[in-house]
Protein backbone atom coordinates (compact mmCIF):
# COMPACT_ATOMS: atom_id res chain seq x y z
CA UNK A 1 0.00 0.00 0.00
CA UNK A 2 1.71 3.68 -1.01
CA UNK A 3 1.37 5.97 1.62
CA UNK A 4 -1.23 8.06 0.45
CA UNK A 5 -3.75 5.16 0.38
CA UNK A 6 -2.54 4.16 3.67
CA UNK A 7 -3.08 7.95 5.22
CA UNK A 8 -6.61 7.11 3.65
CA UNK A 9 -7.58 4.43 6.11
CA UNK A 10 -6.32 6.78 9.02
CA UNK A 11 -8.69 8.82 8.23
CA UNK A 12 -11.69 7.76 9.98
CA UNK A 13 -10.02 6.82 13.39
CA UNK A 14 -8.22 10.49 13.39
CA UNK A 15 -11.28 12.00 13.20
CA UNK A 16 -12.50 10.56 15.79
CA UNK A 17 -10.05 11.03 17.89
CA UNK A 18 -10.19 14.84 17.08
CA UNK A 19 -13.99 14.85 17.01
CA UNK A 20 -13.79 13.17 20.81
CA UNK A 21 -11.42 16.18 21.79
CA UNK A 22 -12.21 19.45 20.10
CA UNK A 23 -16.10 18.45 19.70
CA UNK A 24 -16.46 19.92 16.42
CA UNK A 25 -16.73 18.37 13.22
CA UNK A 26 -15.75 20.95 11.18
CA UNK A 27 -12.47 21.75 13.13
CA UNK A 28 -11.93 18.20 13.64
CA UNK A 29 -11.95 17.67 9.83
CA UNK A 30 -9.64 20.52 9.45
CA UNK A 31 -6.60 19.06 11.50
CA UNK A 32 -7.15 15.76 10.27
CA UNK A 33 -7.08 16.96 7.08
CA UNK A 34 -3.99 19.35 8.04
CA UNK A 35 -2.51 16.28 9.49
CA UNK A 36 -2.28 14.09 6.00
CA UNK A 37 -1.94 16.85 3.79
CA UNK A 38 1.37 17.83 6.16
CA UNK A 39 2.30 14.34 5.84
CA UNK A 40 1.55 13.69 1.89
CA UNK A 41 3.77 17.11 1.83
CA UNK A 42 6.85 15.55 2.85
CA UNK A 43 6.78 11.88 3.50
CA UNK A 44 10.58 11.39 3.65
CA UNK A 45 9.97 12.84 7.22
CA UNK A 46 8.50 9.93 7.64
CA UNK A 47 11.46 7.47 8.66
CA UNK A 48 9.44 4.30 9.61
CA UNK A 49 10.71 3.92 12.98
CA UNK A 50 7.51 4.27 13.86
CA UNK A 51 3.80 2.90 12.09
CA UNK A 52 2.34 5.46 10.04
CA UNK A 53 -0.35 5.71 12.57
CA UNK A 54 1.61 6.45 15.11
CA UNK A 55 3.60 8.96 13.41
CA UNK A 56 0.52 10.40 12.05
CA UNK A 57 -1.09 10.72 15.49
CA UNK A 58 1.42 12.62 17.23
CA UNK A 59 0.86 15.22 14.69
CA UNK A 60 -2.51 14.92 15.03
CA UNK A 61 -2.28 15.56 18.45
CA UNK A 62 0.15 18.85 18.32
CA UNK A 63 -2.66 20.55 15.63
CA UNK A 64 -5.58 19.40 18.69
CA UNK A 65 -3.34 20.93 20.75
CA UNK A 66 -2.89 24.16 19.46
CA UNK A 67 -6.09 24.47 18.58
CA UNK A 68 -7.23 23.63 21.97
CA UNK A 69 -4.85 26.78 23.09
CA UNK A 70 -5.94 29.20 20.82
CA UNK A 71 -9.46 28.69 21.59
CA UNK A 72 -9.03 28.05 25.15
CA UNK A 73 -10.23 30.78 26.19
CA UNK A 74 -13.75 30.14 24.20
CA UNK A 75 -14.35 27.31 25.85
CA UNK A 76 -16.83 27.31 28.70
CA UNK A 77 -16.39 24.45 30.92
CA UNK A 78 -19.27 24.52 33.43
CA UNK A 79 -17.25 23.50 36.76
CA UNK A 80 -18.66 20.39 38.91
CA UNK A 81 -21.40 21.45 41.59
CA UNK A 82 -20.57 20.44 45.20
CA UNK A 83 -23.88 17.99 45.16
CA UNK A 84 -22.90 16.56 41.95
CA UNK A 85 -19.20 15.43 43.48
CA UNK A 86 -20.85 14.30 46.42
CA UNK A 87 -23.82 12.28 44.76
CA UNK A 88 -21.08 10.56 42.47
CA UNK A 89 -19.02 9.14 45.43
CA UNK A 90 -21.88 8.13 47.29
CA UNK A 91 -22.36 5.72 44.77
CA UNK A 92 -18.69 4.87 45.19
CA UNK A 93 -18.49 4.56 48.87
CA UNK A 94 -20.25 3.68 51.98
CA UNK A 95 -21.02 5.87 54.60
CA UNK A 96 -17.75 4.65 56.49
CA UNK A 97 -15.99 5.71 53.31
CA UNK A 98 -15.15 1.91 52.25
CA UNK A 99 -15.73 0.91 49.12
CA UNK A 100 -19.61 -0.26 48.61
CA UNK A 101 -18.29 -2.90 46.32
CA UNK A 102 -14.95 -4.45 46.46
CA UNK A 103 -12.60 -3.22 43.06
CA UNK A 104 -11.17 -6.55 41.98
CA UNK A 105 -7.49 -7.20 40.71
CA UNK A 106 -7.77 -7.33 37.24
CA UNK A 107 -6.58 -10.61 35.69
CA UNK A 108 -3.90 -10.10 32.77
CA UNK A 109 -4.14 -6.13 31.83
CA UNK A 110 -1.41 -6.78 29.38
CA UNK A 111 -3.33 -9.15 27.02
CA UNK A 112 -6.16 -6.87 27.25
CA UNK A 113 -3.36 -3.97 25.71
CA UNK A 114 -2.82 -6.56 22.86
CA UNK A 115 -6.17 -6.44 21.92
CA UNK A 116 -8.11 -3.90 19.25
CA UNK A 117 -11.85 -5.22 21.05
CA UNK A 118 -10.32 -4.29 24.64
CA UNK A 119 -9.18 -0.66 23.09
CA UNK A 120 -13.17 -0.75 21.47
CA UNK A 121 -14.69 -1.31 24.79
CA UNK A 122 -12.23 1.66 26.07
CA UNK A 123 -13.58 3.95 23.55
CA UNK A 124 -16.83 3.02 23.98
CA UNK A 125 -16.49 3.47 27.70
CA UNK A 126 -15.04 6.85 27.21
CA UNK A 127 -17.92 7.76 25.04
CA UNK A 128 -20.25 7.15 27.86
CA UNK A 129 -18.67 9.58 30.15
CA UNK A 130 -20.07 13.33 30.07
CA UNK A 131 -18.84 14.91 27.50
CA UNK A 132 -16.87 17.46 29.58
CA UNK A 133 -15.79 15.03 31.52
CA UNK A 134 -13.88 12.98 28.55
CA UNK A 135 -12.58 15.84 27.26
CA UNK A 136 -10.80 16.66 30.47
CA UNK A 137 -9.11 13.30 30.63
CA UNK A 138 -7.94 13.01 27.10
CA UNK A 139 -6.52 16.29 27.65
CA UNK A 140 -4.50 14.35 30.66
CA UNK A 141 -4.02 10.98 29.39
CA UNK A 142 -4.16 11.35 25.53
CA UNK A 143 -2.87 14.54 24.87
CA UNK A 144 -0.77 14.37 28.23
CA UNK A 145 -0.64 17.79 28.94
CA UNK A 146 0.21 19.07 32.71
CA UNK A 147 -2.78 19.52 35.16
CA UNK A 148 -1.64 22.91 35.65
CA UNK A 149 -2.03 23.74 31.83
CA UNK A 150 -5.56 21.98 31.30
CA UNK A 151 -6.82 24.41 34.30
CA UNK A 152 -5.18 27.12 32.96
CA UNK A 153 -6.67 26.80 29.04
CA UNK A 154 -9.99 26.13 30.38
CA UNK A 155 -9.95 28.33 33.25
CA UNK A 156 -11.32 26.31 35.99
CA UNK A 157 -9.47 25.78 39.25
CA UNK A 158 -6.84 22.66 39.95
CA UNK A 159 -9.28 21.46 42.73
CA UNK A 160 -11.89 20.98 40.09
CA UNK A 161 -10.26 20.26 36.84
CA UNK A 162 -8.87 17.27 39.93
CA UNK A 163 -11.97 15.93 40.72
CA UNK A 164 -13.17 16.15 37.19
CA UNK A 165 -10.45 13.85 36.26
CA UNK A 166 -10.78 11.68 39.47
CA UNK A 167 -14.92 11.34 38.55
CA UNK A 168 -13.84 10.10 34.84
CA UNK A 169 -10.79 7.65 35.93
CA UNK A 170 -13.62 6.40 38.40
CA UNK A 171 -16.25 5.72 35.35
CA UNK A 172 -13.91 4.60 33.83
CA UNK A 173 -12.44 1.83 35.99
CA UNK A 174 -16.21 0.81 36.45
CA UNK A 175 -17.27 0.77 33.00
CA UNK A 176 -14.60 -1.19 31.91
CA UNK A 177 -14.55 -3.89 34.80
CA UNK A 178 -18.13 -4.56 33.61
CA UNK A 179 -17.85 -4.65 30.30
CA UNK A 180 -14.26 -6.32 30.05
CA UNK A 181 -12.24 -7.61 32.54
CA UNK A 182 -15.61 -9.12 34.94
CA UNK A 183 -16.32 -11.31 31.37
CA UNK A 184 -12.48 -11.95 31.01
CA UNK A 185 -12.03 -13.34 34.62
CA UNK B 1 -1.37 13.37 73.05
CA UNK B 2 -3.11 11.97 69.78
CA UNK B 3 -0.88 8.79 68.36
CA UNK B 4 0.65 9.70 64.77
CA UNK B 5 -0.47 6.33 63.36
CA UNK B 6 -4.60 7.47 64.54
CA UNK B 7 -3.36 10.64 62.80
CA UNK B 8 -2.38 9.18 59.70
CA UNK B 9 -5.66 7.14 58.94
CA UNK B 10 -7.60 7.59 55.98
CA UNK B 11 -10.45 5.77 55.07
CA UNK B 12 -10.90 4.13 50.84
CA UNK B 13 -12.75 7.37 49.88
CA UNK B 14 -9.65 9.69 50.76
CA UNK B 15 -7.36 6.81 49.47
CA UNK B 16 -9.20 7.04 46.49
CA UNK B 17 -8.62 10.71 45.88
CA UNK B 18 -5.28 10.38 46.56
CA UNK B 19 -4.67 7.68 43.94
CA UNK B 20 -6.40 9.75 41.43
CA UNK B 21 -4.45 12.95 42.23
CA UNK B 22 -0.72 10.90 42.80
CA UNK B 23 -1.33 10.52 38.81
CA UNK B 24 -1.11 13.88 38.29
CA UNK B 25 1.16 15.58 40.52
CA UNK B 26 3.87 14.18 43.15
CA UNK B 27 1.78 14.19 46.37
CA UNK B 28 2.60 16.55 49.39
CA UNK B 29 4.86 14.03 51.95
CA UNK B 30 2.29 13.78 54.42
CA UNK B 31 -0.53 12.79 51.38
CA UNK B 32 2.04 10.42 50.38
CA UNK B 33 2.70 8.94 54.05
CA UNK B 34 -1.14 8.27 54.65
CA UNK B 35 -1.67 6.81 51.02
CA UNK B 36 1.12 4.39 51.39
CA UNK B 37 0.08 3.42 55.28
CA UNK B 38 -3.77 2.70 53.43
CA UNK B 39 -2.30 0.65 50.68
CA UNK B 40 -0.16 -1.47 52.80
CA UNK B 41 -3.20 -2.86 54.78
CA UNK B 42 -5.98 -2.28 51.82
CA UNK B 43 -6.23 -5.14 48.80
CA UNK B 44 -9.17 -3.08 47.40
CA UNK B 45 -7.55 0.28 47.04
CA UNK B 46 -4.41 -1.38 45.80
CA UNK B 47 -6.31 -3.13 43.22
CA UNK B 48 -7.98 0.57 42.20
CA UNK B 49 -4.07 1.29 41.98
CA UNK B 50 -3.37 -1.31 40.12
CA UNK B 51 -6.66 -0.58 37.82
CA UNK B 52 -5.38 2.90 37.26
CA UNK B 53 -2.31 2.05 35.90
CA UNK B 54 -3.50 0.42 33.60
CA UNK B 55 -6.22 2.95 32.52
CA UNK B 56 -3.21 5.14 31.97
CA UNK B 57 -0.89 2.35 30.20
CA UNK B 58 -4.10 2.04 27.91
CA UNK B 59 -4.50 5.84 27.12
CA UNK B 60 -0.52 5.98 26.51
CA UNK B 61 -0.98 3.71 23.97
CA UNK B 62 -3.90 4.76 22.41
CA UNK B 63 -2.33 8.22 22.03
CA UNK B 64 0.94 7.03 20.27
CA UNK B 65 -1.55 4.96 17.54
CA UNK B 66 -0.20 1.49 18.27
Amino acid sequence: MDIAAELSSLHQPLLRFAQLQLRHDSLAEDVVSETLLAILETPERFEGRSSLKTYATGILKFKIIDVLRRRGREIHIEPLGEQSVEDALDALFAADGHWREAPPAWQHPERALEQAQFFDTLQLCIDKLPPKLARIFMMREWLELEIDGICGELQITSNNCSVMLYRARMQLRECLQLRWFEGAA
Amino acid sequence: MSDPAEDDHIDCRAASHLLSAAQDAPLPPDDERRLLAHLTACSMCRNVQGQLGVLRDALRKLGRGD
